[in-house]
């Protein structure tokens, strides 16, 4: 099943669980549900998965404020909810007034007594005027770190599968902290492998079609992420094993010029 | 690869501080949703009429259990107290006043009766004792969940967070790029709970 299709099914499950349907269109789905079986499993999942959150919820937080409330009499929970307009306007402007000039005297006193600022400042103009600073010679642009060849290379190309969108945006907005999560993410998801086989009317040369392009992006996204973690011989492992078994050949050519940067 | 739980237990509320919060985003909340039509003192009576409910509803035990973040729970309140007031609103000037407006990104929380009305009518799963496992399994799942999957889900099921106040937050470049996301997580989640059932039942 295609990732737009499983995100149209999230989208009515999650409205059908906020009770958001009339009563037909509740009807027709609770009969798609009864035939379908992904979608039946998805709706499940979800529910359970909702209900797991509630738990959660609850035992971080919900019960402890729940419980503080139930023992709150009216006016203490009246004073504890007060907005602006409940609040003595005076008193908030004291409380402001005498910040700010607290704030002010502990910065004129840091100015004023600061030892460094008082003795060494005339030394210091007189370092400046003895040692001019040299013009810089010119010097060779640096060279581009690996996160750099990462961010270079992170383009979509033209057969490459809808849910690689979201990875490429992963691996350029995220931290390199999270690209271990994002290698995770290539290696868990449910891509089309060999033992499910064609699905929903594709035929044997599609599901091929659509299995290599699965694979061939896991490798050339990983060897991506890899780069961003600075890890090098991972990402050239990957792009080797692109390079030797890959089948679509823009990738292919990607990872041979990326190999080669990285050979240098 | 585990991570180091990061939904550690947080303490009890010493203060009462959270109750501010609640209450300075149920306000943002009435501004937003409310401002044009609403003065600021009605904004202002609507925030305080949803945390009076809420602490009615806490008070007279209709709210012991939370499906969301007590946040959300006051904006859904407040939500219907500005409906019914901008329909007497009509009725008095007979103008037609803008309706509560039907944002694509306005989240109302799950409804948990019908959460297990779904588990009960299709989990396919008739032990008891099998289901509680796996309910169990799912809720140790929440909390050692990775991100992003672990902020995602937590955003849009617990805070009420729209799809594009979610993509924000994770420098997504849209909110279908966070919709896929979310569906991605799913996906993990379901394979998981398969797994985690076939294991069960051999």
């Amino acid at each position: 099943m295609k990732q737009e299709q499983y995100i149209e099914f999230d989208e009515r499950i999650d409205r059908y669980l906020r009770n958001q349907m009339d009563a037909d269109e509740r009807t027709a789905f609770e009969q798609e549900v009864d035939n379908d079986q992904e979608l039946r499993e998805r709706l499940v999942a979800t529910a359970m998965l909702v209900k797991g959150i509630a738990q959660v919820g609850m035992q971080q937080e919900g019960q402890a404020q729940l419980d503080a409330i139930k023992q709150m009499n009216r006016e203490e929970y009246i004073r504890a909810t007060q907005g602006k307009k409940g609040r003595n306007p005076i008193w908030t402007f004291m409380k402001w007034a005498s910040g700010i000039a607290a704030a002010a005297f502990i910065a004129y006193g840091l100015y004023t007594f600061n030892p460094r600022t008082s003795r060494q400042q005339p030394e210091m103009v007189e370092v400046v005027k003895k040692a001019p600073v040299k013009p810089a010679k010119s010097e060779k642009p640096a060279e581009p770190t690996l996160a750099d060849l990462a961010d270079r290379y992170n383009n979509p190309f033209s057969s490459e599968p809808d849910i690689f969108a979201d990875i490429r945006e992963q691996i350029k907005k995220s931290g390199s902290k999270d690209m271990m999560a994002v290698v995770n993410d290539i290696d868990n998801v449910e891509w089309p492998t060999a033992k499910h086989g064609p699905k929903g009317g594709e035929s044997e040369d599609e599901f091929k079609e659509t299995l290599k392009n699965y694979e061939d992006c896991s490798h050339w996204y990983k060897a991506l992420a890899y780069l961003k973690t600075n890890d090098k011989d991972s990402a050239v492992n990957e792009l080797k094993e692109l390079i030797d078994n890959g089948q679509i050949e823009e990738l292919k050519e990607r990872a041979t010029e990326l190999l080669g940067q990285l050979e240098k | 690869m585990q991570i180091m739980n990061q939904m550690a237990t947080i303490p009890f509320p010493t203060d009462n501080k959270f109750l501010q919060e609640v209450r300075d985003a149920a306000f943002r909340f009435a501004q937003k949703h409310c401002g044009s039509w609403a003065t600021a003192e009605e904004c202002e009576d609507l925030t305080q009429d949803a945390m009076t409910k809420m602490y009615e509803n806490v008070q007279n035990g209709r709210l012991k259990q939370l499906n969301c973040n007590l946040s959300t729970y006051v904006n859904g309140i407040l939500k219907n107290l500005a409906k019914k007031m901008s329909r007497e609103k009509d009725k008095e000037k007979m103008v037609i006043y803008p309706q509560f407006p039907a944002e694509e990104d306005d989240i109302e929380p799950i409804d948990m009766a019908m959460a297990e009305e779904a588990i009960r009518q299709w989990s396919q799963i008739d032990q008891e004792e099998e289901l509680a496992m796996l309910q169990e399994k799912v809720r140790e799942m929440v909390t050692n969940m990775e991100d992003p999957c672990r902020r995602i889900l937590w955003a849009f099921y617990w805070e009420g967070k729209s799809m594009k106040e979610i993509a924000k937050e994770m420098n997504y470049s849209s909110k279908d790029v966070a919709k896929t996301r979310k569906s991605v997580c799913l996906s993990k989640v379901r394979a998981a709970m398969k797994d985690f059932y076939k294991q069960i039942r051999s």
